[in-house]
């Protein structure tokens, strides 16, 4: 274990560390609503618009972050806009917008550089690579998320459990939709570095359905949610530094483990 | 005419068409609601109860005529037909009670005292008070709609509107649900527009009745009501 704490003393480490544990606090937060409301789609639809993105920087020697956040922020008000409009037509939509933007983001890094040798890490994440700059935009961007869900906290549980009762009291809740979907969009793009486009989304969806288990409370859930994700997060990395994995798997290996075990409590405790 | 408090206008309905997708549902709706009245809505399903009461919160846009809610929707509140609550859904009692203080144009997002001692009254005031850290998917249905209702008053509301609020209760418990929609609506002088199936609640309770068949079919005293229609909607 010593082993690890040294090497946190490196600063392609620190830089890790400290931005995985913001991203997995906002990546559970927000995960919490996005699971309750049934919205984790979403979360999955933009990593790979988030793909695409990152594919398109890189190809015009841009800053991935700079070209990722706007489209993956219009892609997540044009999921919202089509929700709304009810019926299939919000999952047809992150479907057919998933899987183009997942072609379009494959076809971009091939013609650019004659091979796909670079796609691996945009798809399953890289986070020993991030630089100084790429750390205090994270840590800029994961500040925002967490004011705004902090602020926004109460309209947020109102608007989980009873849509319609906020709507006929006067709550503007398409605007908190749409506020959703702005945080999940920098959420999922803060992420992707990490995670990879494929397997942010389990970052989203994982604590939060662990932390549904275990709590009576939409307060509680929240909280064990952020306890779980940034635990999750921290034993994956530690695992992947001793195992020589890959992160991000390894963090959804964790979460996946967490949650089997909260299942199997649940389970006990009914008997 | 016995319209309760005073004369002072709470809504009115001005001929009101609503429906969705450009195809109505109810047409051609007008009518004054006063202040203290406690106005019964019937009418057979698919008759546009529902429709109406979404139109009046607001929930769906007029295609027609114009809804004036004279006292502001913060002062409104709702209790729908009880739904079926997901019963992994985790919030508490607590929880619920006070979201319904929450209000449109307040700049402060948390809950102030006051907004605690609201929702702690109408736990009270319910008797939800002993189960207030439950979770609400372990509540009976009954207990569940208490919750609802605790939600819904402690809003401090002047004008409650309740659509078909006992439909999947059980008679025991209806008659419970009733009695304290009488009292909430005396302690609290409360308006009420209420829709509902229960004859027995509308001849006891209603100061007037509007039944609904896609248009107006009926409105007018409880007594007029039961002596021009029998005291039975048209089905």
């Amino acid at each position: 274990m010593n082993e690890f704490f040294e090497a946190l003393s490196y600063p392609f480490m620190y830089r890790a560390v400290i931005v995985g544990v913001l991203v997995s606090l906002c990546a559970a937060l927000l995960g919490v609503v996005l699971v309750l409301k049934r919205y984790t789609l979403i979360g999955h639809g933009l990593g790979e618009v988030g793909f695409a993105a990152t594919a398109l920087a890189v190809a015009l020697g841009l800053s991935p972050m700079a070209v990722a956040v706007p489209l993956v922020v219009l892609a997540s008000f044009l999921v919202m806009y089509l929700s709304q409009r009810g019926g299939a037509s919000g999952d047809v939509a992150i479907g057919v917008m998933a899987t183009s933007a997942l072609s379009v983001g494959v076809l971009i890094t091939s013609l650019s550089r004659g091979s796909n040798v670079d796609v691996t890490s945009y798809m399953f994440g890289s986070i020993l690579g991030l630089t100084n700059a790429d750390m205090w935009l994270s840590a800029a961007l994961s500040a925002v998320v967490l004011v705004l869900y902090f602020l926004l906290f109460n309209r947020l549980f109102s608007i989980s459990y009873d849509e319609t009762f906020a709507r006929a009291t006067g709550i503007n809740v398409t605007l908190y939709q749409f506020v959703i979907s702005f945080l999940t969009a920098v959420t999922v793009v803060l992420g992707m570095r990490m995670m990879g486009s494929m397997l942010i989304s389990s970052l989203i969806i994982f604590p939060a359905l662990t932390a549904r288990r275990l709590t009576a409370s939409f307060r509680g859930m929240v909280v064990a949610a952020a306890l779980i994700s940034v635990g999750g997060f921290l034993v994956g990395m530690a695992a992947s530094f001793f195992a020589n994995l890959p992160t991000g798997a390894s963090i959804v290996c964790v979460d996946l483990v967490m949650l089997g075990i909260a299942l199997a409590a649940e389970r006990l405790k009914k008997r | 005419m016995e319209i309760g408090l005073d004369n002072q206008v709470m809504m009115v309905l001005d001929n009101v068409s609503l429906g969705y997708e450009g195809r109505p549902v109810v047409e051609n709706v007008s009518f004054t609601l006063r202040r203290g009245e406690n106005l019964c809505l019937v009418g057979a399903n698919g008759s546009g109860k529902s429709t109406l009461i979404k139109g009046v919160l607001g929930l769906i846009p007029a295609q027609k005529g114009a809804i004036d809610v004279k006292c502001g929707l913060d002062k409104v509140s709702y209790l729908a037909q009880i739904h079926a609550v997901d019963r992994d859904f985790p919030a508490t009692v607590r929880e619920i009670v006070l979201s319904g203080t929450q209000r449109s144009g307040r700049r402060l997002p948390f809950y102030s005292r006051r907004d605690r001692e609201q929702a702690r009254k109408a736990m009270a005031r319910l008797k939800i008070d002993a189960f207030a850290g439950r979770r609400i998917g372990q509540l009976s249905g009954g207990q569940q709609q208490r919750v609802l209702l605790a939600r819904a008053i402690a809003r401090e509301p002047e004008l409650l509107i309740l659509d078909e609020p006992c439909s999947a209760l059980d008679p025991e418990i209806t008659a419970e649900m009733y009695d304290l929609f009488d009292q909430l609506k005396r302690e609290l002088k409360l308006t009420m527009l209420i829709s509902t199936h229960d004859w027995a609640y509308v001849r006891r309770a209603a100061d007037r009745v509007l039944e609904l068949g896609s248009r107006v079919e009926f409105i007018g005293t409880a007594q007029e009501w039961m002596e021009t229609r029998g005291g039975a909607p048209r089905e």
